[in-house]
């Protein structure tokens, strides 16, 4: 195979699927017309030099197709910067919505935690894709993303109003007086005494957790396990008695805390539009920060990659 | 753009016109050359046909369009005056000393 066929063979390789079939034949026949130019007037071998690797050529020609390189950064952040919406927007609804409903808090917050990576990776990928900055647009979906949330925060507020509050202290003061009990109960079990229920089971959603005023305390999770007998009683504290010691005394020192903090840990409702606006900027401040950190790196990662494909080339 | 200036030309021409214009000091990497035609069509400032009397090798003849003539004109404003102002920052080159 001569070089200019080898090179128009590498270059129809890596071009691959990635433009449509009229226009890749349309490159590889302009590309072999300056190729045979070239070789009849320098020869094939200096000719495919001067072409350069194919692989490079091809992905250049890909990322002009596309308009990586002349369209606004808003078109080219479009897609990752739905999803970048999406995933602040659905998981913080979530968790507003499922206020009241300890059982979802778990998953609240795992969406909460997780999800807006996926869109941060998202993001990451469009700027390998395209090589560009688009921390302006990607910033701009995420001020979007704050401000539906907060809006979605004030819808759901109104359900934590000033009825709510006697439920809710009502509920701290049952979880205090819960953990108070199981406070006795430890200290039985230190006197030796052993009694029939182990002093503490399971976990609360009580108000001194997360500071949603708004969680009703859930007493079947709060309820001691039973133990069969004293001598299994006797077992389980010699194993677990530090631990359960340790855990009774906080908890019950966060539910005292919580009912001395109830008056403060409820947002002002409606929230007024200046706090709103000013917890909006800030949300997209920090969105900058992220989003102009993961722009540079995968930048930088793009850079390294493209340095290396020219050395082997 | 500015080697279209004086006439449509495929693009082998245009890198070959760069580099003897340059004297050899514009060494495009003719495999990009291509994109960047590319680009600049898609944008509206040259237009690209297939030659029909070319035969083998095929050609693909670009030309400058209207709009690519200004911009080519706002364009080289641009660098002139920045040439120009590099031009008077710099000390002026020492000249070399026979001998």
């Amino acid at each position: 195979m001569s070089p200019v066929e080898r090179t128009l063979a590498e270059l129809r390789s890596a071009l691959g699927d990635r433009l449509p079939p009229g226009a890749s034949e349309a490159r590889l026949r302009e590309a072999k017309g300056h190729l045979l130019l070239a070789a009849a007037e320098l020869g094939e071998v200096e000719a495919v030099r001067r072409f350069g690797p194919a692989r490079l050529v091809a992905n250049a020609m890909v990322r002009a197709h596309r308009g990586y390189e002349t369209a606004g950064a808003g078109r080219l952040a479009l897609g990752a910067g739905a999803l970048m919406f999406l995933a602040v927007f659905l998981p913080y609804t979530y968790m507003q919505v499922s206020l009241g409903r300890p059982e979802e808090l778990n998953k609240a917050i795992v969406l909460v935690e997780w999800v807006p990576i996926f869109g941060l990776l998202a993001f990451m990928g469009r700027v390998v894709q395209t090589r560009r900055w688009l921390v302006l647009p990607g910033a701009l979906w995420s001020a979007a993303a704050c401000v539906a949330v907060l809006a979605v925060s004030v819808g759901v507020n109104p359900t934590i109003d000033a009825r709510d509050l006697p439920a809710v202290r009502e509920n701290t003061r049952k979880e205090v007086a819960l953990w108070t009990e199981r406070a006795a109960d430890v200290a039985a079990w230190q006197r030796g005494e052993y009694p029939l229920r182990a002093p503490f089971f399971g976990r609360t959603y009580g108000t001194a957790h997360y500071g949603f005023a708004a969680f009703p305390t859930s007493e079947e999770y709060l309820s001691g396990e039973r133990v069969e007998s004293r001598e299994a009683a006797k077992a389980a504290w010699e194993t677990n008695g530090a631990a359960w010691t340790k855990e009774v005394s906080e908890r019950l020192d966060d539910a005292r805390s919580s009912l001395a903090a109830l008056p403060s840990m409820f947002p002002p409702h409606p929230i007024p539009w200046p706090r709103l606006a000013v917890m909006a900027a800030t949300g997209t401040l920090w969105s900058v920060v992220f989003l102009s950190v993961a722009n540079g790196l995968a930048l930088a990662a793009c850079a390294l990659s493209d340095r290396r494909r020219m050395w082997r080339a | 753009m500015a080697a279209l200036a004086d006439g449509p030309k495929h693009g082998y021409a245009v890198a070959k016109a760069v580099r003897e214009a340059s004297a050899g000091a514009l060494k495009l990497g003719e495999g990009q050359l291509y994109p960047a035609l590319h680009a600049l069509e898609e944008e509206g400032w040259i237009a690209g046909e297939w030659d029909p009397d070319a035969g083998e090798p095929p050609r693909r003849v670009y030309a400058l369009t209207e709009a690519g003539t200004a911009e080519l004109a706002r364009r080289a404003a641009r660098w002139f005056a920045f040439a120009d102002a590099v031009a008077r920052v710099l000390p002026p080159a020492k000249p070399e000393v026979a001998g």
